[in-house]
């Protein structure tokens, strides 16, 4: 075991919401950590919701949709969260398009966002709230590709203690539906 | 066999001055003053076990109401452990106090194997109740002990006695005498309200410590059964807190970055392991001491690492990761060294439960399709399936290690649920007005 000493300030800083320095995760940590979720052969079976589905819900919060909209982007920026399939952290193909606008516009403007990592109730609670911020994780580094700086974006996690409206029945519909990260834009 | 208690509630005594938590930050939707809980568990026999051994529990002399029962009491407690068949109050033939002859062939005839009898004495503002156990085969008297108990405490007595009675006959500790703790979630997403609750192992004089309405969750009793630490997410963020149950009062013991998770305490009751995200969200366990806030990390790995358990001996966490792909259940000594994988069969276990005597973990185990408890010897061996399913969380241990709590779903709904390892028996505690979730089992302080 690596006995080391951080968060030695944490006597002082316990009860203050501080920013933790976690200077000891390697620095290949990230891509390790996508290359240790398995092959989930059920990832193409499980569904995530159609686009549809996901425009259909009320995924457009009133920050982002504020906003005007002259560009191409507009109907990309309009949604506002992403789905993902079983006990998966990778941002599908269906909703590149719509994270890496959010990053583009992130990076054009000063605005900060938080991310809302979400799984459906399946598996242990904690492992949940693990998976949840992983997706959230994997959300910010895409935004961050397209342009946002690190500290436009906070990645938490809920695991499944929030399921999204019409997310509360049980079956794969609902569970695909809590599967999510919300893009929450901070006023 | 399906039996509803009876609500009896007697109001645990909390003293609890919300100004002595004002030191703490305490958000304004947040009430820390235990109160009674709207919603009381109706508790569910679902299986017994077979072969029961067939009981006489005898009204005890002088306990008149508004008290409790204590007989009544005496024979839900036994009766729920599946291991004994009361005999119901209006076949009893004679009502004989401690101290009176017991009329054998009459107790011969009502085929019952053992009778306890008891008294209720009242001195002052607390109970002393005196019972003797006998046996109908030998005339033989096992048992003639007092307990005293407040006079509030009159159940907790009366479960004391269920536990003298239980260890007496089946030579191991019984765990009435007992505390759960658990959420109860109102209303639907996303306008949630959530209220951690404690209550007796039996679902009654169930007591709101805390409300929000951001999720709670992750609860764990300290080992001396006199506080509580949790997962809040209140303020939007997740932190552990650890609560005081008799004053209320409740610090913010870790808020770090993307997830503060999974308290566990350790078995002398100074530190905490906790699952902790890194900057980059990557989530290791690690320790911290009360006393001086003082962090250790224990496992460093870009895989998942969370939901610890100590091993009684304080000497090394049994943990969920994903490290080798897929959720399983890994042991780190707390000396140093490469975590050793304890679970090799199934696709995913996770959330270890070390019983108190170290021989056996509970976990969650996928089985069927669905999520299940299993109970794994650490002598050797794949996890025995012990429940239903199909979503099942969050087993613990009862003290005794005989019986475990766990988070189940029916019909739509979140329950409790207990499962008596060896015998199978089976309870639900449920109520219409919330759902149940996140449940743990603790000593009473």
């Amino acid at each position: 075991m690596k006995k080391l000493p951080l968060f030695i300030l944490a006597g002082a800083t316990l009860l203050l919401a501080g920013c933790p320095k976690t200077p000891t995760t390697p620095p290949d940590a990230a891509a390790s950590s996508g290359a240790a979720v398995p092959a989930q052969p059920e990832a193409g079976a499980n569904t995530t919701p159609t686009d549809a589905a996901a425009t259909s819900a009320q995924d457009t919060n009133a920050l982002a949709a504020a906003q005007p909209l002259p560009d191409p982007d507009a109907a990309l920026i309009a949604r506002t969260i992403i789905y993902f399939a079983l006990d998966s952290d990778v941002v599908g193909e269906e909703f590149t398009g719509v994270v890496a606008a959010h990053g583009k516009r992130l990076g054009a403007a000063g605005a900060r966002v938080r991310l809302e990592g979400h799984t459906d109730e399946r598996g242990s609670d904690s492992y949940n709230n693990a998976l949840g911020l992983r997706r959230a994780e994997a959300v910010k580094k895409a935004l961050k590709l397209a342009g946002a700086q690190e500290a436009q974006a906070e990645a938490v996690s809920f695991g499944e203690q929030k399921p999204a409206a019409g997310g509360e029945g049980e079956g794969e519909e609902a569970w695909a539906k809590n599967r999510r990260v919300e893009i929450v834009y901070l006023p | 066999m399906n039996e509803t208690l009876p609500m009896l509630a007697a109001r645990l005594a909390p003293s609890a001055l919300p100004r002595q938590a004002a030191r703490v930050v305490l958000w304004l939707l947040l009430a820390t003053v235990p109160s009674l809980a709207s919603a009381q568990l109706v508790v569910q026999i679902t299986r017994g076990s077979s072969a029961p051994l067939p009981i006489a529990v005898v009204p005890f002399a002088d306990n008149v109401g508004p008290a409790t029962d204590v007989a009544a009491v005496v024979t839900a407690d036994l009766e729920r452990s599946g291991r004994f068949a009361v005999l119901a109050r209006q076949d009893l033939l004679s009502s004989p106090a401690p101290g009176e002859p017991l009329l054998w062939a009459d107790w011969r005839r009502l085929a019952v194997n053992h009778v306890l009898v008891g008294r209720v004495r009242t001195a002052g503002t607390s109970y002393t109740v005196d019972y003797e156990l006998y046996s109908v085969t030998t005339g033989e008297r096992l048992l003639g002990q007092s307990v005293a108990a407040s006079f509030a405490g009159l159940r907790t007595g009366a479960h004391r006695v269920a536990d003298a009675v239980y260890e007496k006959l089946l030579g191991v500790p019984g765990s009435f005498a007992s505390r759960l703790a658990y959420v109860a979630v109102e209303g639907r997403a996303p306008q949630q309200k959530f209220r951690m609750v404690v209550a007796d192992a039996d679902g009654e004089n169930a007591a709101t410590v805390l409300t929000s309405n951001q999720p709670l969750m992750a609860p764990a009793f300290s080992p001396d059964g006199t506080r509580l630490a949790y997962v809040s997410f209140e303020g939007g963020r997740s932190a552990v807190w650890v609560q005081a149950l008799r004053t209320g009062e409740r610090q913010r013991v870790s808020a770090r970055g993307g997830l503060n998770d999974a308290p566990a305490w350790s078995p002398d009751g100074t530190r905490l392991a906790l699952a902790i995200a890194s900057t980059d969200g990557n989530v290791d366990l690690w320790l911290l001491n009360l006393a001086d806030n003082s962090l250790l990390r224990v496992t460093e790995d870009p895989a998942i690492d969370t939901e610890p358990a100590f091993s009684p001996d304080g000497q090394s966490l049994y943990f969920t990761s994903d490290r080798g792909g897929r959720a399983q259940v890994y042991r780190a000594a707390l000396t140093g060294g490469k975590p050793q994988r304890v679970t090799f069969e199934g696709s995913y276990n996770a959330r270890p439960r070390v019983s108190a005597d170290g021989s056996r973990l509970a976990l969650v185990t996928s089985a069927a399709g669905g999520y299940r408890i299993g109970v794994q010897e650490l002598a050797g061996g794949a996890p025995r399936v012990v429940t239903e399913g199909p979503n099942d969380e969050s087993p613990s241990f009862a003290p005794n290690g005989q019986w475990l709590v766990f988070a189940a779903r029916r019909s739509g709904r979140g329950v409790l649920a207990t499962v008596a390892i060896d015998s199978g028996a089976r309870t639900v505690l449920s109520t219409t007005a919330a759902d149940i979730r996140s449940p743990t089992w603790g000593r009473l302080p």
